[in-house]
């Protein structure tokens, strides 16, 4: 009889289960793979550069205000807009690694690779949470940046703007192939236990 | 599922290898056990018309299905 349960064919999980990929594809993919990686460890290293090296009156001019607004921009508020604006990144620093995982599996030629479709899933996740985290950390720089502001110049502003909108939709967008290829993986594997 | 797969039985009765069978089908013996056990999902209508058409049978002399006792409430 038929077992149902029966131990797929050519499972995917399996090593030598994957799809034939031209070379010029694979290097692209590895291309990818490595660019996602790169940006994901230069993302939080450029922005707590920025903040150890900016200028006083280039953040003033930055973020648009006076300096009297801002007031002393000491060590410590370096250090801690450089932390709030390194947590605000670090999601999506995570997301892109995961993205290369997945950009590499393709370059194996396994599109539907569990580890692949997690990698999708897990850069989706990454880019909502930092979306999400946009607005929160631009309140608390704001308050960090005004901190040492005269009395009554202390600064508690709230921000939502197409970027983290656009963020999220396209955060949105990811996770909704992620799940597709999750449906498309268990089809794929259904078609291999046929004979 | 209640399908009972005959191959192995039409292969017997034939004098057919499961080397040569696999061969003129095109897959691997390995996958033609498993079919031979009913360790698999299901049977294309491409391999099944392969099988069919080397061992001069018919689907019907392949498969069977057999029905299952209805459970009791």
């Amino acid at each position: 009889m038929i077992d149902s349960k029966a131990t797929p064919l050519h499972a995917s999980t399996l090593p030598g289960f994957s799809v034939p990929i031209a070379a010029r594809t694979a290097l692209l993919f590895n291309t990818a793979g490595t660019a996602a990686a790169a940006l994901a460890a230069l993302l939080p290293l450029g922005v707590a550069l920025y903040w150890g090296l900016a200028d006083a009156a280039d953040i003033g001019r930055q973020i648009a205000m006076a300096p009297e607004v801002i007031g002393a921009f000491g060590p410590v508020q370096r250090l801690v807009a450089a932390l709030i604006t390194v947590l605000t990144v670090l999601p999506l620093s995570w997301g892109l690694m995961r993205l290369g995982v997945c950009f590499r599996q393709f370059a194996q030629g396994r599109p539907f690779a569990p580890r692949g479709i997690a990698g999708l899933r897990d850069f989706a996740v990454g880019m909502a949470v930092a979306a999400l985290a946009k607005p929160v950390g631009y309140t608390l720089l704001m308050l960090a940046l005004t901190w040492n502001a005269g009395p009554g110049k202390r600064q508690l502003a709230l921000a939502l703007n197409s970027d983290m909108l656009l963020m999220a939709l396209f955060a949105a967008t990811i996770a909704a192939l992620a799940w597709a290829m999750e449906k498309a993986a268990i089809v794929a594997d259904e078609n291999s236990q046929f004979v | 599922m209640a399908i009972r797969i005959n191959l192995a039985v039409v292969l017997a009765q034939r004098g057919v290898k499961s080397k040569d069978l696999a061969e003129y089908i095109g897959i691997t013996e390995a996958n033609l056990s498993l079919l031979k056990g009913g360790k698999v999902k299901g049977i294309r209508f491409e391999t099944l018309d392969a099988i069919c058409r080397y061992l001069g049978c018919q689907p019907g002399d392949i498969l069977e299905h057999i029905a299952e006792p209805v459970a009791a409430d």
